[in-house]
């Protein structure tokens, strides 16, 4: 059972990561097992025989490291002065709370039930006397209650600034930071979004906690956040202010929702005492919805498409290939495109599409 | 957006078990050999900065530097500036040439660069950024800015449709060419490859690409390459440099590694660059007028700012910074320079492509007009 409990750890300490894993083919039923029980695809896959694809540099880790670090290095110096100068923060802001764990970088929370006491504390001080609280709160940890299937959830987020209303009550701001390099009107669409829906998700959660803790009357959550990246080629922040997460934390709120309705249908109530090899078990053999989007993520994407080609689902051919056929095989397809005589209406139109007329 | 066109295409291209060609003529120029040099780039994950080069023309083949660490700034900007006597050279950029691109060369003076996809095009808006203003790189430091600022405009010029001098190579196949499979799997350069020039029937040649596709093409490699061999030659090197040791035996088994990821990038630019080569397809006859307005774009966004920046007398010169122009005009100046040249595009391409005609009369961009003793498309 050490090994349950491990697995149980793990996957609360992961929320956001699963979450946006679910949240890339929705559909997908083994993809929805990983996401609820933690299973990793990568794992899932090397049972299965196949080799993982997806993985990350020990470079990449490092440079996220150092570039955090040096974010909040002497009281938040270098972050605090990019916030001032694209307006987060007011000029003569002051105060910085680090609420990160001594094993991500902190220097004073040993464990994780500290960083939630400290961080439910600061926004409490903070609600009830607004001008004692740290301009920057770096890491605060919060927690999702549990679900009916979803385990409780540890989410924590890069960074919160702090301000106040114009009618005094504190206001509290979401950052999400990223070593992606900030290039403008360049910069990666797929990397702003996945910064964007990252931090919506944290605005969420935030709020939950807030409420939570009776606190929603007295503590604003700021509809937008920000986004910390890097000035390409270097280590220096790159501030994008007033990210609208309106959409982003309804997405989120939304998606746990139905993650969880999801969850329900399909996760049986004996998976949590299963063991890691039952629950791979579980994952290889729940029906799939093969998509393009799992080849960015999912590494048991060519199981899928070798079944996919093996049943001539026009789904090998692309996602608006299968937008068009519908049901229609690949080879019945090519057939109609040749002229064969099409059996109903679905058929006669698609003909008409693909060969005009 | 695919059109229903093109998934019939695709349909066509699966059942024949290859690649297709996607129009009747080749939209793009491709110069010879002499004229177009291929650029591979690797760089360190999480770094924004090249950790090696490879570059050189298909008949010359590549020229591969590196640097043990792709973090150590100083290394690099001295490879970045072995790799701009070779580019600016090549481009024939104003001060670093004997033979300086004049105002209107002819269509057949287009000097091209090669890469394989647009990850290693956007490696062309890192070094704008990291050397096109620089205040460090000693004596290289003009050099180093040449650069950036040259890296800058090809970049910039990558977004205006019809241009010439920039080419992604997965680009330019994918523009080519019907493949058979998903988009997604169609953006990586060596599966592209396999796909047109692997023997056999489909299902030879599915295999083919799907090896292909294992091999990572962007600039940044793979995760377990880093984790596996790289990161203990790096860290190894790091620390006998920084115990003042001799660290030439780790130094040189770094670009070992680096080489062979580089080459194999190169080489695949060099086989996109044959294959489009060896197409029996002409190449359109509109595209001369694209290289005409290349020329223009060359010499009036760039080479003429380069003589101007080496001549005092002409006072200071404007260097476009790599993220925005800060100038409403100037901006509000290219944005109708890259809407003409998109409006402009097919119309250039159009009358010498019938394949061309047919997608635009599809999409509702062209029609034929039919009279007594007439016909006008």
């Amino acid at each position: 059972m050490a090994e349950v409990d491990e697995i149980r750890q793990e996957a609360r300490r992961n929320t956001r990561g699963r979450f946006e894993q679910w949240a890339k083919n929705p559909t997908c039923e083994a993809n929805t097992l990983s996401a609820v029980h933690n299973i990793r695809l990568d794992k899932a896959a090397e049972a299965a025989g196949i080799d993982a694809t997806f993985g990350q540099s020990p470079f990449a880790i490092t440079r996220g490291n150092r570039f955090e670090a040096g974010l909040f290095f002497e009281e938040a110096a270098r972050l605090r002065s990019a916030l001032e100068r694209k307006g987060v923060l007011p000029e003569d802001s002051a105060g910085f709370l680090d609420l990160r764990l001594k094993m991500n970088g902190g220097t004073r929370i040993p464990s994780i039930d500290e960083a939630l006491r400290e961080t439910a504390a600061c926004l409490q001080r903070i609600a009830a006397n607004p001008s004692s609280g740290e301009s920057i709160v770096g890491a605060p940890m919060i927690k999702i209650p549990k679900g009916v299937i979803l385990p409780e959830a540890l989410l924590i987020i890069d960074v919160v600034a702090v301000t106040a209303t114009v009618d005094g009550r504190p206001r509290l701001t979401v950052g999400e930071i990223k070593v992606f390099s900030d290039r403008g009107g360049h910069t990666g669409p797929e990397q702003l979004a996945s910064a964007r829906a990252q931090a919506g998700i944290y605005r969420h959660a935030l709020q939950l906690s807030v409420a939570a803790l009776g606190l929603s009357d007295e503590v604003d959550v700021a509809a937008d956040g920000f986004l910390v990246f890097t000035w390409p080629g270097s280590n220096s922040p790159s501030i994008r202010a007033n990210e609208d997460l309106t959409y982003q934390a309804i997405r989120a709120e939304r998606g746990f929702e139905r993650l969880e309705e999801v969850a329900q249908s399909i996760v049986r109530m004996d998976d949590f005492a299963a063991d890691n090899p039952t629950l791979i078990r579980r994952v290889l053999e729940a029906p799939t919805d093969y998509c393009e989007a799992c080849l960015s993520f999912c590494d048991l994407a060519p199981r899928c498409h070798a079944r996919a080609v093996s049943i001539d689902d026009p789904i090998v051919l692309g996602d608006e290939v299968r937008r068009l056929l519908g049901d229609t095989t690949v080879t019945r397809a090519i057939e109609l495109l040749n002229g064969a005589k099409p059996t109903d209406e679905r058929e006669q139109d698609l003909q008409r599409q693909m060969v005009g007329g | 957006m695919n059109s229903v066109r093109s998934i019939a295409e695709k349909l066509r291209a699966w059942e024949a078990g290859r690649p297709l060609p996607r129009y009747d003529t080749i939209h793009h120029a491709v110069m010879p050999p002499e004229q177009t040099l291929l650029v591979a780039f690797v760089r360190m994950a999480g770094e924004s900065r090249p950790w090696g080069v490879a570059w050189g023309t298909v008949d010359a083949g590549p020229r591969i530097e590196s640097v043990p660490d792709g973090r150590m700034r100083d290394d690099v900007a001295g490879l970045a500036a072995v790799f701009a006597e070779d580019l600016l050279e090549h481009m024939r950029v104003h001060n670093w040439t004997f033979d300086p691109a004049p105002g209107k060369p002819e269509p057949g003076e287009l000097r091209q660069v090669w890469l394989p996809n647009g990850q290693h095009v956007a490696m062309l808006h890192q070094l704008s950024y990291a050397y096109s203003q620089t205040k460090f790189g000693g004596e290289n430091q003009e050099i180093l800015r040449a650069l950036g600022r040259l890296a800058g405009w090809m970049f910039r010029d990558t977004s205006r449709i019809g241009s010439q001098h920039v080419v992604s190579a997965s680009g330019i196949l994918s523009d080519s060419y019907i493949f058979p499979a998903q988009e997604a799997r169609t953006a990586h350069l060596g599966y592209q490859l396999a796909w047109l020039t692997a023997a056999g029937d489909r299902d030879a040649r599915v295999a083919a690409a799907t090896a292909a596709e294992g091999l990572p093409v962007s600039p940044t490699m793979d995760p377990s390459l880093e984790r596996d061999t790289l990161t203990a030659l790096v860290e190894e090197w790091q620390a006998r440099r920084r115990a003042g040791d001799d660290n030439a035996q780790h130094a040189s088994m770094i670009p070992d590694v680096l080489t062979t990821e580089l080459e194999r990038r190169w080489d695949l630019t060099a086989l996109a660059y044959r294959v489009m080569a060896d197409d029996e397809r002409p190449v359109n006859a509109g595209v001369s007028d694209l290289i005409s307005q290349a020329h223009a774009e060359f010499w009036f966004q760039h080479q003429r700012i380069e003589l101007r920046h080496n001549d005092p007398s002409q006072g200071p010169a404007f260097v476009a910074h790599p993220e925005t122009d800060f100038h409403g005009s100037a901006a509000a100046s290219r944005y109708l320079v890259h809407a003409a040249a998109d409006e402009a595009y097919v119309g250039y391409l159009v009358h010498s492509d019938p394949a061309l005609f047919a997608e635009a009369r599809d999409d509702g961009r062209a029609f034929d007009a039919r009279g007594p003793g007439a016909t006008t498309s």
